[in-house]
């Protein structure tokens, strides 16, 4: 204990709390441009941190990541496009809110739920680090298939309205994200020679697209701004506040959502894009009224950002207790951390041999606390959707081809962002659901690959999937869940109480 | 059952038609590959054409029975933001010719005109001062190298 509290001493005496304070704000900055997430803010400030010391670095760039993660939302509001792949749930709920009127509620509410998210993981990187990087050995490919199939079905069948056309739309993602070069045989598939795409279809102008286009096209036919009411705009400053309190009255949702996107985060190869969307679908079917999500439920905003925050620094444990990057903003982050001299392991853990782990929990917990200071910025930020369809339609067009570009520096993902614009355009009009369209994507290589090492190691036989214990759970939940988006159980346990009678 | 309007329902078999046809021109392409790389996308294939025959099997006779709108088509042609859509893909084809500067410019000059503002001052200035300023931030702050034309 007075070793942490030491730690706090020097944390504000060597002016650490700078690093922390300028890493998040920058962050917020780099996160709320789309197409420019964490990897790319922590690639940009490596280098910027060669100068420091190592704790200093290594807070600074934390709280670059935390900053990024919570920033990734501020576009999804107000313009419908994912900052970040941690934000792409938060406009199914937020962007209908700023369409109200109530874009300052709604930037408000993912602030806070981001302090809130970034506050848990640090914690849980403090109390169980090690704990949660011994767990993270006991998965192999037979338990991460059966829990990736979890979390593809959750998705797979929440879908808006028609199962059907979810489940069409969650078999599209995965034809898409079959496009490459395969992990397990090295064969190039789909790819027709194209060298842009034999490492698949590039997500983050693929995101762009799907979710802007729609939305670029709707406001242009519209004429108007983002905000559908122009007469419903209340008073910016009273919304701030109604934001804050909203999150505080939200407790179940926030303890679901932060040891949801801990586990998530826990598990190597998920991060904040796969946590975001599951945190949302788990709240969506956990709701009492699943129809007003989409339509500007603040629960729906509340549980992805505090998951994704949650994720954020929670999948540090298994990069610091193993020194397994679980993504490849963890794996930048480890990469500094070797930069500086320092190895992780079960020593990195260990309080009596240096004071750098406690001090750098410290630095990530005060690092979302900086954000809110945010908040007294919300209601300049929120004039965003009040601006005409003139400049506004043109500006997101710009923001979204750059931002397609940043990622790998090609005009091919331009080409990839204008495809699948076109493809979400007509998918929208047609109300299919994006959301499995994308989870599918994300989650499909992954899936195959680990089906595929699976059944490498047990030699071709399906039964391994039933042997072992964490598998069998996963894969009982995933079927009873894909059979309730086709068979209603309350009306069948009804029909069969009352035919008993 | 929601009650489906004739533009929704035209949309929806129209991507299921060219969705079929993707996912059986996937399982052609398919048989090239080893038997462990064809095994996923095989099942996602017949996923989907299993969906997508149920969903064209409901909503064909829906089409049938649902009233045809005049005024449909001729939105398809008056579609500004179809428009915007184009110009992007103009401006696609023109960024390594011309380079960023020259291309955005352009563009932006074009989609505000297009959305109705009329003071050519305006048009110019604000052009050219959102190009700069993301030419500022995207080459200078984050390092990312933009398109460079034959110009400069």
């Amino acid at each position: 204990m007075e070793v942490w509290l030491g730690a706090l001493g020097s944390f504000f005496s060597h002016h650490l709390y700078l690093y922390a304070i300028v890493g998040v704000y920058v962050g917020l900055i780099i996160g709320a441009i789309p197409g420019l997430g964490p990897v790319f803010a922590l690639a940009l400030c490596i280098p910027i941190t060669f100068g420091l010391e190592p704790l200093a670095a290594m807070i600074a760039l934390t709280a670059v990541y935390c900053g990024t993660v919570g920033g990734g939302s501020v576009s999804s509001i107000l313009l419908n496009i994912p900052g970040t792949t941690g934000s792409i749930s938060t406009c199914y709920d937020g962007y209908p809110l700023a369409q109200q009127g109530r874009a300052a509620t709604a930037l408000s509410v993912s602030f806070t739920s981001s302090i809130v998210g970034g506050l848990v993981g640090p914690l849980s990187l403090a109390f169980l680090g090690p704990l949660f990087g011994r767990w993270a050995t006991k998965l192999g490919p037979i338990e991460f298939f059966s829990l990736v199939l979890l979390a593809f079905a959750l998705v797979a069948a929440a879908s808006k309205g028609d199962t059907l056309k979810g489940m069409l739309m969650a078999a599209l993602g995965l034809l898409f994200s079959f496009v490459g070069m395969d992990v397990i045989t090295g064969t190039s598939r789909f790819s027709f020679g194209n060298l842009y795409l034999m490492d698949g279809i590039p997500f983050s102008p693929a995101v762009i697209g799907l979710f802007a286009f729609p939305e670029l096209i709707a406001i242009a036919l519209r004429g108007k701004s983002v905000v559908v009411n122009s007469d419903k705009v209340g008073h910016q400053k009273g919304e701030v506040w109604e934001g804050v309190k909203a999150v505080l009255k939200a407790p179940f949702t926030i303890i679901r959502s932060s040891i949801l996107g801990v586990f998530i985060g826990v598990m190597p190869g998920v991060g904040i894009n796969v946590s975001n969307l599951v945190n949302y679908m788990v709240e969506k079917k956990l709701s009492k009224e699943p129809e007003t999500f989409g339509k500007g439920n603040i629960k729906g905003l509340i549980a992805p950002e505090v998951a994704n925050s949650a994720t954020a620094t929670g999948s540090l444990s298994t990069a610091f207790a193993l020194g397994i990057p679980g993504g490849s903003s963890d794996a930048i982050l480890l990469g500094g951390l070797m930069i500086f001299g320092l190895t992780p392991g079960k020593a990195f853990f260990d309080t009596s041999i240096s004071l750098f782990f406690p001090t750098l929990i410290w630095g990530m917990l005060f690092a979302p606390l900086a954000m809110i200071g945010a908040l007294f910025l919300v209601r300049y930020i929120a004039k965003v959707a009040n601006i005409k369809h003139t400049v506004l339609v043109p500006m997101i067009a710009l923001l979204s081809i750059v931002g397609a570009f940043a990622n790998r520096g090609q005009v091919f993902d331009i080409w990839v962002m204008i495809f699948f614009g076109v493809l979400g355009y007509f998918l929208v009009k047609a109300k299919y659901p994006l959301a499995n369209l994308v989870v599918a994507m994300v989650l499909g290589k992954m899936l195959e690959a680990e089906l595929n090492r699976a059944l490498r190691i047990s030699g071709g036989s399906y039964t391994a999937f039933l042997e072992s214990n964490i598998s069998l759970v996963a894969l009982v939940i995933s079927a009873a869940i894909l059979l309730s988006a086709f068979i209603d159980f309350k009306k069948l346990g009804r029909r069969l109480i009352c035919s008993k009678q | 059952m929601e009650k489906k309007d004739f533009p929704e329902l035209v949309f929806s078999i129209g991507i299921l038609l060219l969705m079929m046809c993707l996912v059986i021109f996937f399982l052609l392409t398919n048989g090239n590959y080893p038997s462990e790389a064809q095994r996923m996308p095989r099942l996602a294939a017949i996923g989907a054409l299993v969906f997508g025959s149920l969903i064209l099997m409901h909503e064909l006779p829906l089409l049938f029975k649902s009233t045809r709108s005049k005024l449909f088509f001729g939105k398809i042609y008056n579609n500004k933001g179809l428009l915007i859509v184009l110009l992007m893909v103009v401006y696609t084809i023109l960024l390594k010719t011309f380079g960023f500067l020259l291309t955005t410019i352009g563009f932006m000059a074009a989609t505000t005109y297009l959305l109705g503002m009329k003071n050519k001052l305006g048009i110019v200035v604000f052009s050219s001062s959102s190009t700069l300023v993301v030419y500022y931030l995207f080459h200078h702050v984050f390092a990312v190298h933009l398109p460079q034309g034959v110009f400069f």
